[in-house]
C-alpha cells in the first residue's frame, strides 16, 4: 500500500504553514540481508499533524521511523523532510543535518551530563552562546515538570523523570518534525498516562509534525491524529483512529486494535448495510468489511469488538445499564470508508452463554463468556460480577461486529 | 588510470565510508597480527617458502626439535602449568569467598592487590624469589638459608608457584562474580526442601564448575606461554620449559627458524587445546542459574576466629604473590652481600650507581618513551576494534576478527617476537625498500601488535555496555559524526580507557620477551636491562633498577589516576551515582559501564580474554 495522509492538520499558530508536507515518504523499503523489514512504504505527512505508527514487534515501524532520522540508510526509496530530499538515489543526509529531534524508547540521555547538558546539546545547532542554551533549557525543563532538576544525573532521576528531560531535549530546538520511539514503553501505567497527555498537548502547542511509534493501541488512539498500521513491514492501513477502529482494512488490523472474540458461520441475507451470519444455526448481524457483502453461503469470520457486546437479559432487560448505551450509541463524527453510514438502531443479536471468569477493573468487572460451541469472548463488561458458570444472555450489536470472507488473506497479528 | 582510480576510491568512501574503514583496519590486523606469525610458522613444514630450506614440505624440522629436547620442555611445560592453575584456582576460590560471601576486613582491598600482581611482570617476582632464597639472599642475611628450600623454589615447584601466584588475579576475577552471584534462592531452596548445610554445598559447587575450569585454563593458557620465569627460575634451574627452547633456537647462531617454528606450534596447540575444552565446558554448563532474577546469599559474618584465618589466608597469599618476591628485590637492592641483616649493611650504593653508570637510566627513558607512544597506539587501535566487535551491525568479517584476536591471545609474546624477526628480515622486503628489521619502530609495531589483542578484550566489555542509541541521540540533535563520539559516549568510556592505557604502558615498559628478541643494538630496554645486569652477576644493581623500574611504572599509574580525579568533569567519574532518594530508572535507561577495577568489568573482560 502506498497511502497518503488522509486529514489536513489544523493551522497552528504562530508555526508558518509550509506547503511540503512535514514527511513525504515513498516507495520506501529496507533490507537486511535478506530480511526486508520495510517493504515498499509510502506515507505523507502533513505540517502540524500527529501520525502515530502501530504494530508488533518486526512489523518495521522502529526500522521506518529509524529510516525517517538518518540512522538507517533505505535500501530504495524516498524520503523528504519540509520538500527536501533526505533519502534518494545518490543521496543520504546524515542525521545531524535533517533538523529534526527525536524522543528514544530507552531516553538516550548522556549519563555523564546533567539533565541541563543533555537538553542544551540540543540547542547548540541553533548558534545560541552558552548563557541562551542554558537560560532555554532551563526553561524547558520547567515547562516539562522537572524545575529545579536541571543539576542533576540521570542516574538520579525516576524513569519518568528521565524521559521529560527526553522530551524537553527534543522539543527545546522547536524543530519542524519530531520522532518518537515507543516513548512509553518503559514506564508505568500511571507515568505513562500523565506523560502522554504531555507530549500530545506540547507537541501541539510547538506545532511540530510528529511521527510517532508504539504498539500499544490505546495510546496510538488517544494520540493520533492519523494512524498508520504496519504488518510485516507493510503499511496495510493509513486512516484517522475513528476510521481504523470501525472499518479495519483487514483482519490483522481488526485483531491488533482489539476484539472481543471471533465466530465463524455463512453468509446469509444483506440488506445493503447488514450482513445476517449463520454461526451453527444461530443469526447474528454484522458488517462487511473490504467492499461488497459476500454472497449467500460463503464462509465468513466475525470479528467482534468489545464495545459490540454486553450482557441482556432473558426477558429483554439488559444488565449494566450504562454500558449498555455506551455501546449502543453511535459516536459522534465518525464516517464509514465503505460509504455505508451508521444506522440509529442497529440490529443484534441474543446469544446464550456462559461465564467463565469475571475480573474487577474498579469501574466494574470484564467476563469472559463461553458460547454454544465453545467460542468464547472476553472483555464484556458488567456493573456486577457474575458467578462462575452462571448462565447469562449476551447481547451482539451489528456495528461493532466486522464481517470477513475467510477467503480473504488472515494476517493474524502476533501480539 | 591514477586519477580514475583515486575517482573510484573517492566514490567507494562516499558510499560507504564505514565499509572502507573496516577493510582499513583489517589490513592493519592482518598486517600487525597475521602475517608475521604465520610467515614464521609456516616454518615448520614449509621452510623453502621463505627461503630458509630446500624442502616445500618436509617433517624434519619436527624430527629435529624433537631430538633437541621439545618433547621434555613441553612436558614440563604442561605440568608446572597445570600445577599453576591448579594452585591459582584454589586460592581464587578462597579469595573468592571470602570478598563474595564473609564480612571478613580488608576484603575489598583484594582487587586493588590483585591489580598489583597483575602489573609486576613475572620475571621480577622471579628475581625476587632468587634473592631470598640464594645463598646471598636475603634468607642467607638472616641466618636462615637452606639448601632444600632453595633447591625447592628455584625448581619446577616453584616455577609452578610463581606462574600459579601470578596468574591468580586471573582465576579470581573469573570466579569471583559467579560466586557472588550463588548462594540466595539456591541455598534457600535446598534448606526448605529438607537439606542441610552440607546438602547445600553439595548443590551449590557444581554450578560453580564453568567458571572455575574457565579460571583454570586461562591460567594455563598463561602460564605455557610465559617467558619472564622461563628465562628466570627455570633457566637458572636447568629445568628446561617451551617458551625458553623456542628462545634458544632464535638465540643460536645461526638462528633455527624452522626448529623454533616447531616449537611455536607446540605453544599454540597446547594453548588452543585449552581454550577449546574451556568454550567447550561453558557451552555445555549453562551460566543461566546465574541471573537477572537469582538474589545472592547475604555475606556471612564471621566471628574473630573465622576474620583472623580469612585475614591471615590472604596475607599468606597476597605475601607469597608479591610481598616476598618483592621484599627479596627491594632487600637486594639495599644489603650489602653477605653482611648479615643489619642498619650496617644497609647502602644506597646500588641506587647511586644507577646514576652513575651510564646507560642505565637510559633503558627506563627509552622504555618510558615506547611505552607512551606504544601504549596510545595500542589502546586507540583496541578501542577501534573493540567497537567493531562490539557493534550490533558486526558480520562475516566481525567474527573473523574476533576469532583473530582470539588466536593473538593465545599466542606467547615469544612466538610474536620470533615472527617479526623471521618475517622483517626477509630479503624480498629488502629489496621492496622495507628494511624495518633492527628499527625501533619494529619493536614498537612488535610491542603493539602483542599488546593490542589483550587491550581490545579488556575495552571490549565497556564498548558492548554503551548502548547505540547515545550516538543515535547526539546525531538527531545536530551534532556530528565526531562530536557524537566526543561529547556523547567517549566520556562514558574515559575509566576503562585510561585503565587500559595504563595497563598497556605498564606491560610494555616491563615487556620481556618482544624487548628481548627485537631490541636493536644499542637500544636496551628496561627489563633486557635489569636481565642483563642481573646475568652479570650485578645483583644489586639489577634489583635497584628493577625497583626504581617498578616505583616508576607505579608511579605513572598513581599519577595519571589522580590527574584523571582532578581534572576530569564531575559526570566523567560520578555518573553512576545513585539517586538520593527515590530508586533510580531501570538499568536499561543508563549503560552499566563498570569503574575498571572492579570485579564485573575484569570478570567480562578477563574472561573474553579467554
Amino acid at each position: 500500500m502506498n497511502s497518503r495522509a488522509t486529514q489536513p492538520a489544523d493551522p497552528v499558530q504562530g508555526r508558518p504553514q509550509s506547503t511540503f508536507p512535514a514527511v513525504d515518504v515513498a516507495d520506501l523499503t529496507k533490507a537486511f540481508g535478506s530480511k526486508v523489514a520495510v517493504d515498499n512504504v509510502g506515507l505523507e505527512v502533513a505540517p502540524g499533524q500527529f501520525v502515530v505508527l502501530l504494530g508488533p514487534s518486526g512489523s518495521g515501524k522502529t526500522t521506518l521511523l529509524r529510516c525517517i532520522a538518518g540512522i538507517e540508510r533505505p535500501s530504495a526509496g524516498r524520503i523528504r523532510i519540509g520538500g527536501v530530499e533526505m533519502d534518494g538515489p545518490g543521496t543520504h543526509l546524515p542525521p545531524e543535518k535533517r533538523d529534526l529531534a527525536m524522543v528514544f524508547q530507552d531516553y538516550a540521555l548522556w549519563p555523564h551530563m546533567t539533565a541541563e547538558q543533555n537538553v542544551s546539546f540540543a540547542l547548540r545547532r541553533r548558534g545560541l552562546n552558552l548563557q541562551e542554551r542554558r537560560a532555554r533549557s532551563v526553561l524547558a525543563l520547567a515547562q516539562v515538570g522537572l524545575a529545579g532538576l536541571e543539576g542533576r544525573y540521570p542516574g538520579q532521576l525516576s524513569g519518568g523523570e528521565q524521559q521529560r528531560v527526553a522530551l524537553a531535549r527534543a522539543l527545546v530546538a522547536e524543530p519542524s518534525l519530531l520522532l518518537f520511539d515507543e516513548p512509553l514503553s518503559n514506564l508505568d501505567a500511571d507515568r505513562r498516562e500523565h506523560l502522554r497527555v504531555d507530549i500530545g498537548a506540547m507537541v501541539r502547542r510547538l506545532g511540530a509534525a510528529a511521527v510517532y511509534i508504539t504498539h500499544d493501541q490505546a495510546e496510538a488512539f488517544a494520540l493520533a491524529d492519523v494512524v498508520g498500521v504496519l504488518d510485516q513491514g507493510r503499511l496495510v492501513q493509513l486512516a484517522a483512529p475513528e476510521t481504523v477502529y470501525r472499518d479495519p482494512a483487514s483482519e490483522f488490523v481488526a485483531r491488533f486494535t482489539g476484539l472481543a472474540g471471533e465466530l465463524e458461520g455463512i453468509a446469509a441475507d444483506f440488506d445493503g448495510t447488514h450482513l445476517t451470519v449463520d454461526v451453527s444455526g444461530h443469526e447474528i448481524y454484522g458488517r462487511p468489511m473490504l467492499g461488497e457483502a459476500p454472497e449467500t453461503g460463503t464462509p465468513v469470520r466475525v470479528l467482534i469488538r468489545p464495545t459490540a457486546a454486553h450482557f441482556g437479559g432473558s426477558d429483554g432487560r439488559e444488565l449494566g445499564g450504562r454500558f449498555m448505551s455506551r455501546a449502543l450509541s453511535p459516536a459522534p463524527g465518525l464516517s464509514a470508508s465503505n460509504g455505508s453510514g451508521r444506522t440509529r438502531n442497529p440490529p443484534s443479536a441474543t446469544l446464550d452463554a456462559v461465564a467463565l471468569d469475571s475480573a474487577f477493573r474498579g469501574w466494574g468487572y470484564d467476563h469472559v463468556i463461553e458460547l454454544a460451541g465453545g467460542r468464547r469472548l472476553s472483555g464484556i463488561p458488567n456493573s456486577q460480577r457474575l458467578r462462575f458458570e452462571s448462565r447469562a444472555q449476551i447481547v451482539l450489536s451489528a456495528d461493532g461486529c466486522l464481517v470477513f470472507a475467510t477467503s480473504q488473506p488472515t494476517r493474524r497479528a502476533s501480539l | 588510470m591514477g586519477s580514475g582510480l583515486a575517482l573510484s576510491l573517492h566514490q567507494a568512501v562516499r558510499r560507504s565510508p564505514a565499509g572502507l574503514a573496516r577493510l582499513g583496519m583489517a589490513a592493519v590486523v592482518t598486517v600487525l597480527l597475521v602475517v608475521p606469525p604465520a610467515c614464521f610458522l609456516i616454518q615448520a613444514v614449509a621452510p623453502r617458502l621463505f627461503d630458509q630450506g630446500t624442502s616445500w614440505l618436509t617433517w624434519s624440522n619436527v624430527s629435529s626439535a624433537l631430538s633437541d629436547g621439545l618433547g621434555r620442555a613441553l612436558l614440563d611445560s604442561v605440568a608446572v602449568s597445570l600445577g599453576a592453575g591448579l594452585l591459582a584456582v584454589v586460592c581464587a576460590a578462597v579469595l573468592a569467598f571470602i570478598s563474595e560471601k564473609t564480612t571478613a576486613p580488608g576484603r575489598r582491598l583484594f582487587v586493588l592487590a590483585l591489580w598489583a600482581v597483575l602489573l609486576v611482570p613475572s620475571y621480577l617476582v622471579a628475581v625476587g624469589w632468587e634473592e631470598i632464597v640464594l645463598k646471598s639472599g636475603l634468607l642467607s642475611s638472616m641466618g636462615l638459608w637452606n639448601h632444600t628450600v632453595q633447591t625447592t623454589v628455584l625448581g619446577p615447584v616453584g616455577v609452578a608457584f610463581v606462574l600459579g601466584f601470578k596468574g591468580m588475579p586471573f582465576a579470581y576475577f573469573a570466579l569471583a562474580p559467579s560466586m557472588g552471584a550463588l548462594g540466595g534462592d539456591i541455598e534457600h531452596s535446598v534448606r526448605v526442601h529438607g537439606g542441610g548445610k552440607l546438602d547445600a554445598i553439595r548443590v551449590i559447587t557444581p554450578l560453580l564448575l564453568p567458571a572455575i575450569m574457565s579460571g583454570f585454563v586461562i591460567v594455563f593458557a598463561e602460564s605455557v606461554g610465559d617467558f619472564g620465569v622461563a628465562t628466570t627460575i627455570a633457566a637458572s634451574a636447568h629445568f628446561p620449559v617451551a617458551t625458553y627452547t623456542l628462545y634458544e633456537s632464535i638465540s643460536t647462531f645461526p638462528a633455527n627458524f624452522g626448529v623454533a617454528a616447531v616449537v611455536g606450534w607446540s605453544l599454540i596447540g597446547t594453548v588452543a587445546l585449552a581454550l577449546v575444552l574451556q568454550n567447550g565446558l561453558m557451552r555445555s554448563r549453562s551460566f543461566v542459574v546465574v541471573s537477572g532474577r537469582s538474589r545472592a546469599g547475604a555475606p556471612r559474618t564471621l566471628g574473630r576466629a573465622g576474620n583472623s584465618v580469612a585475614v591471615g589466608f590472604a596475607a599468606v597469599v597476597f605475601g607469597a604473590s608479591l610481598g616476598v618476591p618483592l621484599l627479596g628485590v627491594v632487600s637486594s637492592s639495599l644489603l650489602v652481600p653477605f653482611k648479615g641483616l643489619h642498619l650496617s649493611s644497609l647502602t644506597l650504593s646500588n641506587y647511586k650507581g644507577l646514576l652513575g653508570v651510564s646507560g642505565l637510566s637510559g633503558p627506563i627513558r627509552f622504555s618510558a618513551e615506547i611505552g607512551l607512544v606504544c601504549g596510545l597506539a595500542t589502546v586507540t587501535l583496541g578501542a577501534v576494534l573493540a567497537r567493531t566487535m562490539a557493534s550490533s551491525r558486526r558480520g562475516v568479517g566481525g567474527k573473523i576478527l574476533d576469532m583473530a584476536l582470539l588466536v593473538a591471545v593465545a599466542l606467547p609474546g615469544v612466538v610474536f617476537a620470533a615472527g617479526y624477526i623471521f618475517a622483517y628480515n626477509l630479503p624480498f622486503l629488502a629489496h621492496a625498500g622495507i628494511d624495518l628489521y633492527g628499527t625501533v619502530p619494529l619493536l614498537g609495531m612488535a610491542y603493539v601488535a602483542n599488546a593490542v589483542p589483550q587491550s581490545t578484550r579488556i575495552m571490549l566489555g565497556p564498548f558492548s555496555q554503551i548502548h547505540d542509541s547515545l550516538l543515535h541521540a547526539a546525531r538527531v540533535h545536530g551534532a556530528g559524526w565526531a562530536r557524537s563520539w566526543r561529547s556523547g559516549v567517549l566520556p562514558l568510556l574515559a575509566r576503562p580507557l585510561l585503565w587500559a592505557a595504563l595497563l598497556a604502558f605498564s606491560g610494555l615498559f616491563l615487556e620481556l620477551p618482544i624487548s628481548e628478541l627485537l631490541a636493536p643494538p644499542g637500544v636496551v630496554p628496561v627489563s633486557v636491562a635489569i636481565l642483563s645486569v642481573l646475568g652479570k652477576a650485578n645483583i644489586g644493581q639489577g634489583t635497584a633498577l628493577s625497583v626504581v623500574a617498578v616505583a616508576f611504572t607505579l608511579g605513572v599509574v598513581g599519577v595519571c589516576l589522580g590527574l584523571f580525579r582532578l581534572l576530569a568533569p564531575p559526570g566523567w567519574r560520578n555518573w553512576q551515582r545513585p539517586a538520593p532518594a527515590e530508586a533510580p530508572a531501570a538499568s536499561a535507561a543508563t549503560p552499566t559501564t563498570a569503574a575498571p577495577g572492579s570485579e564485573s568489568t575484569i570478570q567480562t573482560d578477563l574472561v573474553a580474554v579467554s
